[in-house]
């Protein structure tokens, strides 16, 4: 079932193989599952949790989570979601999170607009447990996993106050699982509105959260923006140690995104509105690199998705634009993976034939984000299928996330197998292949690893700086060091008849806690071991 | 979205001519209501007070009521909370008004139900979380209007099948998801069994919808 991408040809993967989380058994009554989110038990990479617009929830009878416990090869679906403790109607938005021990939390709006958590206290599939009520619109939720610092196991919530004058990002926080949380502002509401509010955990215990500046509609579809980040680096109790308000991710000028409730082409089919997951933020969970995708409607003409990526812990960013300029996209979901790789989920529309055509596409940059390749997922019509309901086809976000080397995905998509075609939750995964030593502490000394690539490589993409060429084949190596003041890193490379020597210098004086990270040639086959001989030496020795 | 009842609204004066005259249409929609609100299989025990209570609805403005297992509600939106209460003492005072009795076939419902219990149903202003709207309800301790866990196989052997179903998207405020009901029209759209997305058990029927001018002519005497 999980996808082994290998690279087959220039720019594009293996198919990647997806899976109807849905069955006949499973949904009798062929629900729309719209607006899906996932996560993977880190504590148990097998089981996989998604919630979808399913079943409601009642006094007696929990809301559903998607389960699998084999990797994404079957589903099942359990009740596990209690009522809202108002008794109010739900779920509402939805988005589910594990922590490191393997439980799963989900955050909940109810019809009251009241967010609630809901924990588990029991055995895996035993119904979750209620917290207390906070917040407004559009909960998110993420649980600080790697860090053992003082945020370690810290419960996050952002969501959207739209009670006040200017909708204000907030963000609500819990030492306790969610039983009870504080509630602080996250975005700087005093000129402009805010919206989309998302987070994600770096390993080091910060928190971010990338939310958008709304500055002036540009007609009914379009309205100029900056999509900000901020930080709290003291478990959610701040969030300016970025400054008031956060950085723009792309400089000073606005960008253009979507406000509609038309996105696709409303005279040849349906549509979805898209009002509020213009942008995603994800750290590497080896680096800390946060990285935020999001949508610009540039010079092509198009709405793009652009990813800005920043190695300063949000102080400044790298932007560029990650989709080909030739179709209107929107909605990106972004994870990171072991590798450092960026994983993209977005949504494009083709309405030059008789119908729109909505194609979910997965990009991934192969190399430290400065190429992407792009894989067409599924295309689908959605006014060919029994439950979609046009201007909430697939709701306002899906999900994705990463765990090692693999992507995660859902989306909620044409439906495959169902006696009735519909929509349905769609699963992907896709796996990358590693060196199984993507990060070695540097002990300035010298190592001899073992990685299990073949040397040569005969079609290898063009050598960017720092990787390795040899004897003109251009088979590819990319070791980099990590951390403060590796940023001068020399390196040299050679081949040697059993493999490549590396050989890097630093202008540091300290070598303590720097990581030194391997990338693989994308094209490379698994089937032999060579040796490689890295030396380290430290310039300011 | 409900072409039955609007037709049954613009031409209320024409209905009333035709009273003594049906025709046949009317006649078989007369028929499938009569039908519907007869069944023993559908309604819960406490259904005819929700019938007694129809003209009272119509006092207030009311054209339309949803009835739910426990509890009565307008389908007329308040924006505002504040708008709505003035209208909880005149639905108490338009529902304890005397009102026509039965007609003789419904005489049975009429029994089941005094008029005392009219008294304890109770209004109020409730929040509609399908559209987020203020809307007139009541309710009384332990109401039961619909059949407990009525499911729509469970309408569909008593009644057969719709006459046509159709589905209501209703969009909150902010971006909440929609809701979605599917309405299954009978009697001509007098009477809509209507399933709600957010149904923890999606087969039930959530509510009634009533036509209150259509029900009205067939149950009351000297109705309009």
């Amino acid at each position: 079932m999980l996808a082994l991408l290998l690279i087959s040809g220039a720019g594009a993967f293996a198919a990647i193989p997806l899976k109807d989380v849905a069955n006949d058994a499973t949904d009798p009554n062929n629900l729309s599952d719209t607006e899906p989110s996932i996560a993977v038990n880190p504590a148990n990479p097998q089981e996989i949790a998604i919630v979808s617009f399913s079943e409601g929830w009642d006094v007696t009878t929990p809301a559903p989570v998607w389960k699998s416990a084999d990797g994404g090869a079957t589903w099942t679906k359990e009740r596990l979601i209690p009522q809202s403790p108002t008794s109010a109607s739900g779920p509402g938005d939805q988005k589910l999170a594990y922590d490191a021990a393997g439980h799963l939390f989900v955050a909940e709006l109810g019809f009251d607009v009241l967010d609630f958590v809901a924990r588990q206290t029991g055995l895996t599939n035993t119904p979750l447990t209620a917290g207390a009520t906070y917040g407004n619109d559009q909960p998110h939720i993420a649980v600080d996993n790697s860090s053992t610092g003082t945020c370690a196991h810290r419960l996050y919530s952002p969501w959207l106050d739209t009670t006040q004058l200017n909708a204000h990002s907030m963000v609500s926080d819990s030492d306790n699982k969610g039983v009870t949380l504080t509630t602080l502002a996250a975005g700087d509401n005093a000129a402009f509105p805010n919206r989309t509010t998302r987070i994600a955990v770096a390993p080091d215990g910060k928190a971010y959260v990338v939310y958008k500046t709304r500055e002036g509609a540009i007609n009914s579809d379009f309205e100029t923006v900056h999509f900000r980040v901020a930080r709290s680096d003291d478990c959610g109790a701040s969030w300016n140690a970025l400054g008031a308000g956060g950085v723009s991710v792309h400089g000073t000028s606005p960008v253009t995104t979507y406000f509609t409730q038309s996105f696709g082409n409303s005279t040849k089919g349906f549509v979805n509105r898209a009002r509020s997951s213009d942008a995603w933020i994800a750290v590497s969970p080896i680096t800390g690199a946060v990285s935020v995708a999001f949508v610009n409607k540039d010079a092509s003409g198009f709405a793009q998705i652009y990813v800005a990526t920043s190695t300063n812990q949000g102080a400044t960013w790298n932007s560029e634009r990650a989709t080909d300029g030739t179709h209107n996209s929107a909605f990106p979901e972004i994870a990171v993976n072991d590798d450092g790789r960026i994983g993209v989920l977005f949504i494009d529309y083709d309405d030059s034939g008789a119908a729109t055509l909505f194609r979910h596409h997965l990009l991934v940059s192969p190399f430290l984000g400065t190429q992407w390749v792009d894989e067409v997922l599924q295309t689908m019509d959605p006014s060919t299928l029994s439950n979609a309901l046009n201007g909430f086809i697939w709701g306002d976000y899906e999900g994705l996330t990463a765990h090692g080397t693999t992507f995660y995905g859902v989306f909620t998509g044409e439906s495959i197998g169902r006696t009735i075609k519909q929509l349905d939750p769609i699963f992907f995964s896709a796996a990358f292949l590693s060196f199984n030593i993507p990060k070695l502490i540097w002990e300035r000394d010298t190592r001899y690893l073992k990685i299990p690539v073949p040397w040569p490589c005969l079609q290898c993409p063009p050598v960017p700086n720092f990787n390795i060429a040899v004897d003109g084949d251009r088979s590819l190596w990319s070791v980099r060091l990590v951390g403060r003041g590796a940023e001068r890193t020399e390196q040299r490379q050679r081949r040697t008849s059993t493999g490549v020597t590396i050989h890097m210098r630093a202008a540091v004086k300290s070598l303590e806690g720097l990581l030194l990270q391997f990338k693989r040639t994308e094209r490379a086959r698994v089937d032999q071991a060579y040796q490689v001989k890295i030396a380290v030496t430290s310039a300011a020795h | 979205m409900r072409p039955a009842l609007s037709r049954f609204i613009g031409v209320g004066c024409l209905a009333m001519a035709l009273a003594t005259a049906p025709s046949s249409s009317s006649e078989s929609q007369g028929s499938a209501v009569r039908s519907i609100l007869l069944n023993r299989h559908i309604w819960g025990r406490d259904f005819p007070a929700a019938l007694m209570s129809l003209q009272g609805w119509r006092g207030v403005g009311e054209s339309t009521v949803a009835v739910f297992a426990n509890r009565i509600v307008g389908a007329k939106p308040y924006p505002q909370r504040e708008e709505a209460l003035p209208q909880i003492k005149r639905l108490e005072q338009e529902i304890a008004k005397p009102r026509a009795p039965f007609k003789a076939e419904f005489s049975a419902l009429q029994n089941a139900t005094p008029d005392a219990a009219l008294k304890v149903l109770t209004p109020a202003v409730v929040r509609f979380e399908d559209d987020q709207s203020h809307r007139l309800a009541v309710t009384f301790a332990n109401a039961e209007f619909l059949k407990a866990n009525l499911t729509l196989k469970d309408v569909e052997a008593e009644l057969g099948p719709a006459d046509s179903v159709t589905k209501q998207v209703i969009s909150g405020e902010g971006e909440r998801r929609p809701v979605v009901l599917t309405l299954h029209h009978y009697a001509g759209g007098a009477i809509d069994f209507v399933q709600w997305d957010l149904d923890a058990h999606p087969g039930r029927v959530n509510r009634v919808l009533l036509a209150i001018p259509a029900v009205s002519e067939m149950l009351f005497k000297g109705a309009p």
